[in-house]
């Protein structure tokens, strides 16, 4: 599916439509910065000139201080990201769905390949600038805000281990600032080709959250998907995230056997696995216990959700009860009800 | 006991450090907020001002007392932890009248024997200000987003931008320096209840707050703002509660967009359910690219034995034989002279350090270190004749930066052996040289071990 095979009509600005639009909405603060993408008008290093132009002219000419978001294409030629760089704070490749099996069937014109050699320049470039900056040479700025990307959730049945292994790979090789989920959402006149069902924005943030124990929780994509799937019958190794509960919690929830972990004495990295203490509160209880053993109170304080991490802890006046429930009691207990379906009967 | 007023954040500072040189006690110690004292006086209109100015002369310390001892303190310093000056200054903004007792508390217990305090997140008087804090914060990146400018002549007729805007927190002098920064070509006053800020494009003023405009100015862009507002909400993405979160209901009132808020979201179980009903549709215009490929890709490149070598290069890159090629940035195929004699092979592609696509080659780094000399000298360099080879590798997917020079697993070595004999089989080289064990298990495609078979001469089928 591309802009090409929709049948809704497309409207074309120009560089100076687009320019003057922005510059009366921003003198007003109506917006921070701008987000500039493009269908293909002509051809590839056209459309990309035309982009180009109006981050250009908005920076040079209007001394445009906000936010510029360049979406770039992946097969414009080298110099032009380059361009592009300078005038975006954050440039951008969307690689739209996790593996070329899915895009070879919905998006064929896209090649998995071009756009990692792409985002790899672009790395190159950001990683040039950077080592350039800190020899405190002045070199013309790229990118600053270091680039990102987008994959499409629920348009293929692609799995969630799937597009996390794809973010992982992503995040390591080309280091994304960011790798954005979104749920794929019906759009007025789609293929038969594409789902046709409200957007799945419940598994979006499980995927959110999945992404965030990947970068700031030292959890690996194996680990968030280890044993077997809870809600299949059988042993089928599980490949989806749960919905009801999160990522942290779910993995909680089939290693109770590394838990209850003691506030007091336990390593960083543990606090880290306690499902409802968040990567900040963690390193404030390291802070604290040095000075004061952590008492339960010490966690309302900190605002942590304690009805979460209660069957999980050790605090000074606190250890759950011995016969502390069976996993699935605490996953009845724990469980946000199923997202309600508006729009389905 | 002692009764102080302080209005701002300098005031207070040089009021505590007078009371701390003098060792008062903070129970000793009422705190006054200036400001709220104003705001109240203004509030509840000419009737209560009697008491409140005989309130201000009977108890009040007068600011003779607190200059006087501001002199004092100069002479010995106090130190205090940096992170606790930037906290006090970003407390001082918040409307809380108890925020200059707490601040003096906090300070108390610091410089008497409690150093390590502002590490202690769960005490009371900590959390109540980390609290504080990010009330503040908030604040101010909400004043960052929802200020909304009009445009108006001023008397010399030239443009003037004008906004109102109601904080709920003194954050107007905080939050005026980001305005001039981004906006520092543009003359525009933000108004206040509590203080108005202005810039004529070279220096920030301040002026006491106002009342609310009665009239209302409107302009055309609005009226473009609004459409463009309402045609980008998507009503299949709508959270109410995330949204709410993000555009507090408080702020509402003076925002332009805001009005249409709530229409939208009436509108959107029938939008969506419209989007969701309406039938899929086909592509009106003929589309230049084939048909959807099967799911299952054909093998690749049926006929190797009459491939050339640029033929081969391109069927490569799309290799789909190994698992490295979902992971991998880009395959790298044989370089060299086309009607080479001698081949090399070595055991996998390398990158030189600045870690550039484009100069990720072929075994680079095993071949500059054998033919260029390498920094062992007790083993002679061979004479260089890379121009004159052709350069290929045991495994020829490129893994991306981290696993760089690893030894490619006996998988994926099969998996590129077709390459390689298709290489071979293109070039029909009289030499194989294989740059280490990796390249010559490869090669032979056998288990080589490289201390037996050293310096005799295989006769491969290939050569």
């Amino acid at each position: 599916m591309n802009r090409a095979s929709s049948n809704v009509p497309r409207a074309r600005f120009t560089v100076d439509e687009v320019v003057n639009l922005t510059l009366d909405f921003y003198r007003r603060n109506y917006i921070e910065g701008l987000f500039l993408s493009s269908g293909i008008i002509q051809n590839l290093d056209y459309t990309m000139e035309q982009l180009i132009a109006v981050a250009r002219t908005l920076r040079e000419e209007h001394d445009f201080r906000g936010y510029i978001h360049l979406k770039t294409i992946p097969d414009a030629s080298p110099e032009l990201i380059a361009e592009a760089g300078r005038y975006a704070d954050r440039i951008s490749i969307n690689v739209e769905l996790p593996t070329q099996i899915a895009l070879d069937r919905l998006a064929p014109e896209k090649k998995l390949q071009t756009i990692k050699i792409s985002m790899g320049r672009i790395r190159e470039k950001i990683d040039e600038t950077r080592a350039e900056l800190k020899e405190k040479h002045k070199p013309p700025p790229f990118a600053p805000a270091g680039q990102s990307t987008q994959m499409i959730i629920g348009a293929d049945n692609s799995s969630d281990k799937t597009i996390l292994k794809t973010s992982t790979t992503l995040y390591s090789s080309y280091q994304l600032r960011r790798v954005y989920y979104s749920a794929f959402s019906p759009i007025p006149d789609a293929s038969a080709a594409l789902p046709l069902r409200a957007p799945p924005l419940m598994r979006e943030h499980r995927l959110y959250q999945a992404d965030w124990l990947l970068r700031f929780y030292q959890f690996s994509v194996d680990e968030i998907f280890a044993g077997p799937d809870a809600r299949a019958d059988g042993n089928e190794a599980q490949e989806q995230l749960d919905l009801d509960i999160d990522p942290k919690l779910a993995w909680a929830l089939r290693h109770r056997e590394a838990f209850p972990i003691n506030l007091n004495s336990a390593p960083l990295e543990q606090l880290l696995r306690i499902p409802g203490l968040g990567a900040r509160t963690a390193k404030k209880l390291v802070a604290v216990r040095r000075w004061r053993r952590i008492r339960l109170e010490d966690l309302t304080r900190l605002r942590v959700p304690v009805k979460k991490a209660l069957p999980f802890i050790i605090t000074v006046d606190y250890r759950p009860p011995l016969l502390e429930a069976h996993s699935t009691q605490l996953r009845e207990r724990l469980a946000m009800p199923a997202q309600l379906d508006l729009f389905q009967p | 006991m002692i009764a102080v007023s302080v209005s701002g954040f300098a005031e207070w500072r040089s009021s505590a450090r007078a009371l701390l040189t003098q060792r008062r006690d903070p129970a000793d110690i009422v705190w006054e907020d200036a400001r709220a004292r104003q705001q109240t006086l203004v509030e509840s209109a000419a009737s209560t001002d009697f008491s409140e100015a005989a309130d201000g002369a009977g108890n009040h310390s007068s600011h003779g007392e607190t200059a006087h001892a501001t002199a004092a303190a100069t002479k010995s310093a106090i130190v205090v932890p940096k992170a606790f000056v930037q906290l006090a200054e970003v407390i001082a903004s918040h409307r809380d009248p108890q925020r200059w007792a707490r601040l003096y508390r906090v300070l108390w217990r610091v410089s008497h024997g409690e150093k390590h305090l502002l590490e202690l997140a769960t005490d009371e008087d900590i959390s109540a200000l980390a609290a504080m804090e990010k009330a503040v914060r908030r604040d101010c990146h909400k004043m960052k987003a929802f200020v909304r400018f009009r445009e108006t002549k001023a008397d010399d007729d030239e443009p003037w931008f004008v906004a109102w805007f109601e904080p709920e927190h003194y954050i107007v002098e905080r939050t005026a320096r980001f305005f001039a920064e981004r906006f520092s070509s543009m003359r525009w006053s933000i108004l206040t209840p509590h203080a108005c800020a202005h810039w004529d494009t070279a220096a920030l003023t301040f002026t006491a707050g106002i009342d609310r405009p009665r009239d209302e100015l409107h302009e055309p862009v609005e009226t473009i703002w609004r459409t463009y507002y309402a045609s980008i909400f998507n009503p299949a993405r709508l959270k109410i509660a995330a949204m709410q979160k993000e555009m507090p209901k408080k702020y509402w009132r003076n925002l332009p967009e805001a009005e249409l808020i709530t229409g939208l979201i009436k509108a959107v179980p029938q939008r969506v359910n419209a989007m969701l009903e309406a039938p899929p549709t086909a592509p009106r215009k003929r589309l230049r690219s084939r048909a959807l490929p099967d799911l299952e890709r054909e093998p690749i490149v049926a006929e190797v034995a009459q491939a050339t070598l640029p033929q081969l290069r391109a069927a490569a890159a799309s290799c789909q034989a190994c698992p490295l090629w979902e992971s991998a940035t880009q395959t790298v195929f044989g370089e060299g002279k086309l009607d080479a004699e001698i081949m090399r092979s070595a055991n996998n592609p390398a990158m030189k350090r600045t870690s550039k696509v484009e100069r990720c080659r072929p075994g680079w780094a095993l071949a500059r270190s054998c033919f260029t000399g390498s920094r062992d000298r007790s083993r002679p360099a061979l004479p260089d004749q890379r121009g004159q080879a052709f350069q290929v590798d045991a495994g020829q997917r490129f893994r991306g930066t981290r696993r760089l020079h690893k030894t490619p697993a006996q998988r994926e070595i099969d998996a590129c052996r077709r390459w390689l004999e298709s290489e071979i089989a293109a070039l029909k080289p009289s030499v194989i040289v294989c740059l280490g064990v990796t390249a010559a298990n490869a090669v032979l495609g056998r288990s080589v071990k490289i201390g037996a078979e050293a310096r005799a001469i295989c006769r491969g089928q290939a050569c």
